[in-house]
């Protein structure tokens, strides 16, 4: 299952400067209170272009992962930032009341329910969304939509860093989630030297057979594998199990999009940093109220991602990556 | 058919009748609860067993879909084996989305069931009844992919991907088997509690018939006469009620009995005082017939006197005339006493006859009628002449009659004395009684009638009742004495009828000839 938030003993795991930076961050924004305080003015209430956060109104633990990525848009943006819980049954309307009533500019919508929203909001509102893994093309065109894939570049980058005499990325892709995805893969697999070896299948099946066919052809020293965020080509419950097998089995190393799948077996993984995330959708938001033009539209990769790197795994392929590598997190946890 | 079974009924007894109904009702309802049990049960288990079959039908499928996504059968042998552990599961098939067997355990009949997996369903994994035999159910259930977790960052979300189908046939015989063993258990059970019910039913009836019973058999015992019968006052009120009922009207029918048989006891004596007492006023009937015949006699004598007395008075002047005259000599003295001694005979021989006349007979014996006649018409005679009446006189001569020859005189004596009195009464200028005596048929008949005007229709049918007259100083005996004794003594027959200016009396008796040997 795919769960893109961080968990607690990873975060434990960051490196003390980023601590500062947070730390620094936290005296901003009191001192961003206590100035609004004198003038008894916050700026939300100052009526000024506004920025707006729709998120779902949902438990945990998904409630966390958007509370952190609104934690780093207010980061970004410096001042606390209007958030609206949205449910199936909100009435959109009322919401949009509500945003206008608050001068807001841009709405930055989070996850399948807030992009819903945000959709149905009409003109007059820009809009950004994030926290969604992919998007249709025909829904996606109209505003930048910032995935939950990690940037294949990054993957890559970094399993070239790991691995540096692979020579093919072996991939299974549903073309109608990842297409857009993919297309990145192949330049970023160009950019590193490598070969993109891209598989279609529509259906869990052929999938199946697809993966079969790869195990029995590929070789460990030169090929690595891609477990992309896939419920069809990377089903967890089925597929997941014998790639992990079969990969073992045939020393074959396998990298992922999701953190879990580090957990269970995968080299190593890259997973969305949240409050970097809210940073940078901020950050599109701002552009957007900067130029009035939404700039770059459609699928955007993450680019704010940690890694989780499972030593067991990499001992088993027979390489020790060091302290050098920069993983945020290294299972087993010591 | 109908005949037969109402004979059969009447032949029972209400009570057996009762209880014959009412057992076949309860044997009928613990047969008809049995079935409708059963069939409620049967339909219970075969739902059950049709859940079941679906649950694993779907477990089947569940656990069938890696086994389809690699099409290895291997990897769902375990489910298989675990399926076909279930009771009554007798074969297990796993096909492809192109209906390409993946596995088959078991031992179906092929030919009871399509060769293909009905493909109607589309609600995931929920199993149906896809076909059914006489002896099994083959349940199909679709193997899907499992949908992925809900999570709000999927926008696209994919269909679950049909995998192929799993089928299971369950055997019936577990529903055959349940279903008998639930309908002899209910049997059992029903006609158990029937049987329960039933004799614990006649307890019941027997008990509260005891009364009832008690009550009839006392009643028939008094119906065979049995005295002092009483009925227990037990049981219900309303048999209590009607025992005490019944003992309340034997009382009264055994008082009444009692009374009965005391007059029964004493009618005997009753009966003999009223014989001794009409035997003496009979007795007293003829003191006073007697009476008035000594009554009649001496009226007759005086009659008959009168004239001798006359002429010896007349005689007696004569012969003191003569001596007076000196006219008395000794011839004409002896011709006066003489003719004085001849009418002092007769006088002396009319008392004899009047003195025979009314002698009774002491047996019956053949007499002649015709001298009785004369013989009472002598009697009468001066009687008759005094009163102005003629009296004509035919018919057969030497007509003989059986019986008492003094009592039948007396009767007719009677018969012509009331004629004479009518006659008189009523002043009759020419009175006249014809006497017509005849003889037919063994019977002998006289015939008394006069020109007296006859006798009232009212008085004619009582004048031959005791005590009835219309004389002035009639005593009421005569004709009813003259009816005993034709009637009662002499086999004979009276009777009394108007004429055209009078009434005719007759008087029949049996003629000589006809007397016992």
């Amino acid at each position: 299952m795919f769960l893109p938030y961080m968990p607690a003993s990873i975060a434990h795991t960051n490196s003390f400067s980023r601590l500062r930076e947070r730390g620094v961050m936290a005296l901003g924004v009191v001192l961003l209170f206590f100035t609004a305080l004198a003038v008894i003015s916050p700026a939300w209430a100052a009526g000024e272009d506004r920025i707006a956060v729709i998120y779902p109104d949902i438990g945990e633990p998904y409630r966390e992962i958007f509370t952190k990525i609104i934690e780093g848009v207010e980061d970004k943006l410096g001042a606390r930032v209007a958030s609206h819980p949205v449910r199936a049954d909100t009435d959109v309307r009322v919401l949009k009341a509500s945003l206008l009533r608050q001068n807001t500019k841009v709405v930055i919508a989070l996850g399948r329910q807030g992009m819903k929203a945000a959709t149905e909001l009409g003109g007059g509102i820009g809009v950004v969304v994030g926290g969604v893994l992919t998007v249709p093309e025909n829904e996606a065109r109209g505003q930048p939509v910032v995935s939950l894939s990690p940037d294949p570049a990054l993957l890559f980058a970094r399993m070239k860093a790991l691995m540096p005499a692979t020579k093919r990325v072996l991939v299974v892709y549903n073309p109608a989630v990842n297409g857009w995805l993919i297309k990145l893969a192949k330049e970023a697999a160009r950019a590193q030297g490598l070969e993109l070896v891209a598989h279609e299948a529509q259906d869990l099946r052929s999938a199946v057979m697809l993966y079969q066919e790869i195990f029995s052809a590929a070789n460990g020293h030169s090929d690595v594998l891609w477990l992309p965020q896939d419920s069809t080509t990377v089903e967890e419950r089925s597929i997941l199990p014998l790639v992990l097998q079969e990969s073992w089995n045939k020393n074959i190393a396998v990298f992922s999009s999701n953190a879990s799948h580090a957990r269970r077996g995968v080299l190593f993984s890259l997973y969305p940093d949240n409050v970097a995330l809210g940073k940078s959708l901020a950050g599109l938001a701002q552009d957007i109220l900067a130029s009035g033009d939404y700039g770059t539209r459609g699928m955007l990769p993450l680019r704010d991602v940690q890694s989780v790197v499972n030593l067991r795994t990499a001992k088993h392929l027979g390489f020790n990556p060091g302290s050098q590598q920069g993983f945020d997190t290294i299972l087993p946890e010591q | 058919m109908k005949k037969t079974f109402n004979k059969f009924l009447q032949r029972l007894t209400f009570e057996r009748q009762l209880g014959i109904t009412v057992a076949l009702g309860i044997l009928f309802l613990a047969l008809f609860s049995t079935l409708v049990g059963s069939w409620l049960s049967n339909e219970r288990v075969r739902f059950n067993l049709l859940e079941q079959g679906q649950r694993i039908t779907e477990n089947l499928a569940r656990q069938s879909a890696l086994a389809l996504i690699y099409a290895s059968a291997d990897n769902a042998a375990e489910a298989v084996n675990a399926t076909m552990a279930f009771p009554g599961v007798v074969s297990v098939e796993i096909r492809d989305v192109s209906q390409r067997i993946l596995l088959t355990r078991g031992s179906a009949d092929s030919a009871e069931f399509p060769a293909a997996i009905e493909r109607a369903n589309r609600v995931q994994t929920a199993a149906v009844l896809e076909a059914e035999s006489r002896n099994a159910w083959r349940f199909a259930a679709p193997v899907y992919t499992q949908p992925s977790a809900e999570s709000p960052f999927n926008v696209q979300t994919a269909a679950p991907e049909l995998l192929g189908h799993v089928s299971v046939v369950m055997s019936k015989a577990a529903l055959t088997q349940t279903t008998a063993d639930i309908f002899v258990a209910n049997l059992v059970t029903s006609f158990s509690f029937a049987l329960l019910f039933l004799f614990l039913l006649r307890f019941l009836t027997n008990h509260m018939n005891r009364p009832l019973n008690q009550l009839s058999a006392s009643m028939a015992r008094a119906e065979s006469g049995e005295f002092n019968v009483r009925a227990m006052l037990s049981g219900p009120k309303d048999i209590a009620d009607m025992a005490h009922a019944f003992n309340s009207m034997m009382s009264v029918l055994e008082e009444r009995k009692l009374d009965l048989l005391m007059l029964n006891e004493t009618l005997e004596h009753r009966v003999a005082d009223e014989a001794a007492k009409n035997r003496e006023k009979d007795h007293m009937l003829i003191q006073q017939s007697r009476l008035a015949a000594v009554g009649e006699m001496i009226g007759n004598i005086a009659h008959q006197w009168r004239q001798p007395i006359n002429t010896l008075t007349l005689l007696l002047a004569n012969i003191k005339d003569a001596y007076e005259f000196n006219e008395l000599d000794k011839d004409s003295l002896d011709r006066m006493v003489k003719e004085g001694q001849m009418i002092i005979q007769r006088m002396s021989t009319t008392i004899d006859d009047f003195r025979n006349f009314f002698r009774p007979n002491k047996e019956k014996n053949c007499f002649s009628v015709n001298e009785v006649v004369a013989d009472v018409l002598r009697i009468l005679e001066a009687a008759f002449r005094n009163s102005g009446i003629t009296i004509f006189m035919k018919g057969d001569e030497n007509v003989m009659a059986y019986g008492y020859r003094n009592e039948y005189s007396q009767v007719l004596i009677n018969v012509l004395v009331n004629a004479k009195d009518a006659l008189q009464e009523r002043k009759v200028a020419d009175g006249y009684v014809h006497i017509t005596i005849s003889c037919r048929d063994a019977l002998s008949e006289v015939d008394v009638e006069d020109n007296a005007g006859g006798i009232p229709s009212d008085v004619l049918p009582k004048i031959f009742d005791p005590y009835f007259t219309t004389k002035e100083k009639g005593t009421g005996i005569g004709l009813y004495m003259s009816k005993m004794i034709i009637e009662n003594n002499m086999d004979g027959h009276i009777t009394a009828r108007n004429t055209g200016n009078g009434a005719r009396l007759g008087i029949v008796v049996p003629s000589c000839g006809t007397e016992p040997a």
